[in-house]
């Protein structure tokens, strides 16, 4: 992480902090602000994780209200906020993980999860003009793909890649919101990249 | 494999260090050497690659767009929060952190409200209700009511004592309906054989004496052994019944004086006794 990259992170925490606390003293637009600024990360978080638009949307909300009702406990020196509403996301993301244990689909592969419409992405919504529409098909079905293999993962796995890979979250700040140490948090990534591309070898071969 | 090797770096190290490697975050010799070991290793060169391979794979899923109302949704939600808590305003966030939204108190997310829910299913509701239906309608035929339910005993001991009344008076109305109806079947035999030899031949009735009827009546058909006793003293319905009056007193049975009079000395000259029995059992059917 280079110097501007690291100057720009902590410009952005301080003006969250700063947001946090007019939202603490009772600023309706401050936590509209808070809102717009954060709902992004958080919905796309709880998407891959669920694989299903609905439930992020659920989730997200959720998040939101839960740290509406507890933004007072946010202790600034404790760290980022951003690494605390990863951690309020994560813990529920674990308990609708638990909750959903039994209406939960995973052994196919091959069928879609929520409506296209909800999962397509920005760039795709967008439509590349560079590519053709073979590519973004192609596209289309490999995101498609690894979507699936994602809800493959064990949970633990699971959110280890999408903090690192998705979110791009530090590993410190993943050890932060998962409290678990960098050293294992770095030993869950590996096996969840070397887990998902086993699954994707599989299911390829099986289409072939 | 965790032996020390040629490259200098072992396979507990290149694991530590596959994610700095896959970040570009090693430096100029720890690349050259993870680089070796993963060429020379049997096991790491594989999972470096299949480490590359998914992460390359996750790197294709972009950022997915929300749902338009997302924020609105969540705004409205938040203050729906603000709205309910009478220190909202200027007052601190923290004071409404106990209230329960409006939007979650119409979504019950307890068990039990799940459970109450469920119940309130037509499908569920409507199988209470047959069945209810069904237990008062079979209460009513039985002529049973809650009022007479209120004052049961349902104590063990009282049910064992409620059990053992019943079955006594079961057992006490058999016995009397027994013999009563095996009186009865006496009764219409003494008549009939009372009857038939004055129809079918007067001239044996003369000579017969009055008192051989009721000797035949203590005597079988066959061999005019005296007719089994039941435990209770009560003579046997069964060859009574075999025998009707008409074949103990046909011409060829009874008609012959000699074999009637041989008939009641086989009895044991129980004309007398046949009496005092008869009587007996009139005594017997009065009681009940």
């Amino acid at each position: 992480m280079n110097a501007s990259l690291q100057g720009s992170c902590l410009q952005d925490n301080a003006a969250t902090n700063a947001l946090v606390k007019l939202c603490v003293g009772g600023d309706a637009d401050a936590w509209a602000q808070l809102v717009r600024l954060h709902s992004r990360r958080i919905y796309n978080l709880c998407y891959r994780f669920t694989g299903s638009p609905d439930s992020a949307e659920d989730l997200t909300q959720e998040v939101f209200i839960k740290i509406y009702r507890t933004l007072d406990s946010y202790d600034v020196e404790r760290g980022a906020f951003t690494t605390w509403l990863t951690t309020m996301t994560r813990n529920l993301l674990v308990d609708h993980f638990r909750k959903s244990k039994h209406d939960r689909v995973t052994d196919s592969i091959d069928s879609p999860v929520g409506s296209s419409e909800d999962s397509l992405t920005l760039g795709e919504k967008l439509v590349d003009p560079a590519l053709s529409p073979a590519e973004r098909f192609t596209r289309q079905e490999t995101q498609h793909m690894v979507q699936q293999a994602l809800q493959l993962l064990s949970p633990e796995l699971r959110e280890a890649v999408i903090l690192r890979d998705l979110q791009d979250m530090d590993y410190n700040d993943i050890a932060v919101a998962l409290r678990i140490p960098a050293g294992t948090v770095k030993s869950r990534i590996n096996r969840g990249r070397t887990e998902l591309a086993r699954v994707l070898s599989r299911t390829n071969r099986q289409v072939m | 494999m965790t032996e020390l090797e040629p490259t200098g770096m072992d396979c507990a190290e290149f694991e530590a260090l596959l994610s700095d490697a896959l970040d570009d975050n090693l430096s100029h010799s720890q690349q050259k050497a993870f680089h070796a070991h993963a060429e020379s290793c049997p096991q790491c060169g594989p999972l470096y690659f299949e480490a590359r391979e998914g992460l390359l794979f996750l790197k294709t899923l972009g950022e997915v767009e929300p749902p338009a109302g997302l924020v609105s949704n969540i705004l409205a939600a938040t203050s729906g929060l603000a709205m309910q808590s009478p220190a909202v305003g200027s007052a601190a966030v923290s004071s409404v952190a106990n209230a329960r939204p409006e939007w979650m108190a119409s979504r019950p997310r307890t068990s039990l409200a799940g459970i109450v829910r469920a119940a309130m299913q037509p499908r569920i509701a409507m199988s209470f209700g047959m069945a209810f239906f069904s237990l008062t309608l079979i209460m009513n035929v039985v002529g049973l009511q809650m009022k007479d339910l209120r004052h049961l005993d349902l104590r063990p001991s009282a049910i064992s004592r409620q059990f053992y009344s019943t079955e006594s008076h079961v057992v006490k109305a058999y016995e009397n309906m027994r013999f009563l109806y095996e009186f009865q079947a006496r009764v219409q035999d003494l008549k009939k054989a009372a009857e038939t030899p004055r129809n079918q031949s007067a001239p044996d009735e003369k000579k017969a004496k009055p008192g051989s009827r009721k000797e035949d009546r203590g005597t079988s058909k066959d061999d005019g052994s005296p007719v089994k006793k039941n435990s209770s003293g009560n003579h046997a319905i069964d060859s009574d019944r075999d025998s009707t009056p008409a074949q103990n007193f046909s011409p060829s049975a009874a008609g012959d004086e000699d074999a009637v009079q041989a008939r009641s000395e086989g009895d044991g000259g129980s004309g007398r006794q046949g009496d005092s029995e008869m009587k007996t059992l009139i005594a017997d059917v009065a009681v009940p």
